[in-house]
């Protein structure tokens, strides 16, 4: 874990109206990871697909926050290199955030910590 | 210039334990070859860096360049701005994966056309050292590189094993935000709070949010039981390496040229060679521990003080598991380019066998190709340390 390279960001995502919001991770650079959110102290572990949805249709979602941790493996032999790209949706625009960060040793770990406002 | 931790260990441990198995068993001319040198398992596969080969050493610090960027100022530097010679300079890239590839899912990584195996697996190597002598210095300059046309594709075993990596990680996030869920909700109300004051700035707001969340973090990795549940899936994928199997075509090529006293107008190319081995793991015993049937076609050519012009053609049975490894190996030599030497041959098995983590058993039997030269008899039983402790990768 101390040797674990780590990113921590927040994003403002604007939502709409009554709409439930889309999150979706995907760990890219061919290596393997896992996403967890929480929102408004619930979690849930993305699924096989890399998907999450928060809320509910008629549901107000406006100035609360959607925290993400994905952690991710460095499997690939020829490169250091981890991408994590998150893709929103259920606002007037779908929005993606792309992330990288280099693992500290071979077959090390990278840990994303990503929040969304939404605004 | 990008030379991390992974650069270093590879360089002290891979590179040279590969380059030296490769060059002792396999390239290295009849007259040079160590007597107690023993192939691999994978000693008919082209060298990992055919440039370091073809020069004949062994770098103690490989520069990995992991972007475009990067590259030009390794070069550069290494070059003195491209004005001079390279002096013991080594440097290796994997150019596909210069670019983010955000979208490259390992499902997606999974099976590739032999296009994308290409790009995938391309390696290029590019090294220089002094290979003269005080009285007569040479500088040799030499290029390289790699790849697979054909890469098989994931195991099941690996595809299960990627699977269950997946969802523990997603399972080691979700206990840390189950951890973090009283101070994140007060985080969530400051920062619900802040943006509704007139005049918030999200820049500066993003910036305390984050220096807010990393402490939240921190907190968590001090949580004993945190900590024990991500040694638990730390230490079960510790030694996770993915395997591919099926049809697999490697291809190497390189070449090295000596200048005397650094004199570009008097470089001349030292040696050239080329390697192709067709491989094909879990294709005729899908239940069974793995078959794999290997063939090798190897062409050198270059000054006689060098090893001459060869040319090999080998094949091998190789068959292991987890713990052991077994395989017969046969290669053909032939003298090319004039020369009126016989034909050579190489019988050798090869037993592996993983006493401990970091230590394998090894024994070899068989005979070498110039049957009249002391220790000519291959008969040998020893141990082989794997520190980087990874072993046979497709």
């Amino acid at each position: 874990m101390p040797n674990d390279a780590r990113l921590v960001d927040l994003q403002f995502y604007p939502v709409s109206e009554g709409q439930p919001v889309r999150v979706r991770a995907i760990v890219g650079a061919g290596m393997a990871g896992g996403t967890s959110i929480s929102y408004k102290g619930q979690v849930q572990e993305v699924g096989t697909d890399g998907s999450a949805t928060v809320g509910a249709p008629g549901g107000n979602l406006r100035h609360s926050v959607i925290h993400c941790i994905t952690t991710v493996k460095d499997i690939n032999p020829a490169s250091d290199k981890t991408v994590v790209t998150y893709i929103l949706s259920g606002g007037p625009d779908e929005a993606m955030f792309s992330y990288e960060l280099d693992v500290n040793t071979s077959g090390g770990y990278a840990r994303y910590l990503i929040d969304f406002a939404l605004v | 210039m990008h030379t991390d931790s992974r650069a270093h260990r590879r360089t002290r441990f891979l590179v040279a334990a590969r380059i030296s198995a490769v060059l002792l068993a396999l390239s290295a001319p009849r007259s040079a070859r160590a007597q107690n040198e023993a192939p691999e398992l994978s000693s008919l596969r082209p060298p990992a860096s055919p440039a370091f080969l073809l020069l004949g050493v062994s770098p103690t610090e490989v520069h990995r360049p992991t972007n475009p960027a990067d590259f030009a100022f390794t070069l550069v530097n290494g070059t003195s701005m491209l004005s001079e010679l390279p002096e013991n300079f080594a440097l290796e890239a994997a150019p596909y994966w210069f670019a983010s590839r955000r979208m490259l899912t390992w499902q997606e990584d999974n099976v590739r056309s032999p296009i994308q195996s290409f790009w995938r697996t391309l390696a290029v190597t590019t090294g220089s050292a002094e290979i003269g002598t005080d009285e007569a210095p040479v500088t040799g300059v030499s290029v390289g590189s790699r790849a697979m046309l054909l890469s098989g594709r994931y195991s099941q075993a690996t595809i299960d094993s990627l699977s269950a990596l997946q969802s523990a990680l997603a399972s080691e996030g979700g206990m840390n935000l189950r951890l973090a869920a009283v101070p994140l909700a007060a985080l969530d109300r400051w920062l619900a709070n802040e943006m509704g004051k007139p005049g918030a700035n999200r820049d500066s707001l993003r910036a305390e949010y984050n220096r807010r969340r990393a402490a939240i973090d921190d907190a968590v990795l001090t949580d004993p039981a945190y900590q024990k549940q991500v040694k638990a899936v730390r230490d079960r994928f510790n030694d996770f390496a993915v395997r591919r199997e099926g049809h697999m075509l490697e291809v190497a090529g390189g070449a090295a040229w000596g200048f005397p006293d650094r004199v570009v107008d008097a470089g001349r190319l030292r040696r050239w060679a080329g390697w192709a081995t067709y491989s094909c793991e879990r294709c005729f015993s899908p239940a069974g521990p793995p078959l794999t049937p290997v063939v090798m076609v190897r062409y050198q050519a270059g000054e006689d003080d060098v090893g001459g012009d060869v040319l090999d053609v080998g094949a091998s049975l190789n068959a292991s598991d987890t713990r052991w490894g077994l395989s017969i190996e046969g290669v053909w030599r032939q003298f090319t380019g004039g020369s009126d030497a016989d034909a050579l041959y190489r019988i050798a098995g090869h037993l592996e066998y993983q006493v401990r983590r970091d230590m394998w058993l090894q024994a070899t039997f068989g005979r070498d190709q110039d049957t009249s030269r002391e220790g000519s008899l291959l008969a040998q039983l020893g141990f082989r340390f794997n520190f980087a402790e990874e072993r046979y990768k497709p």
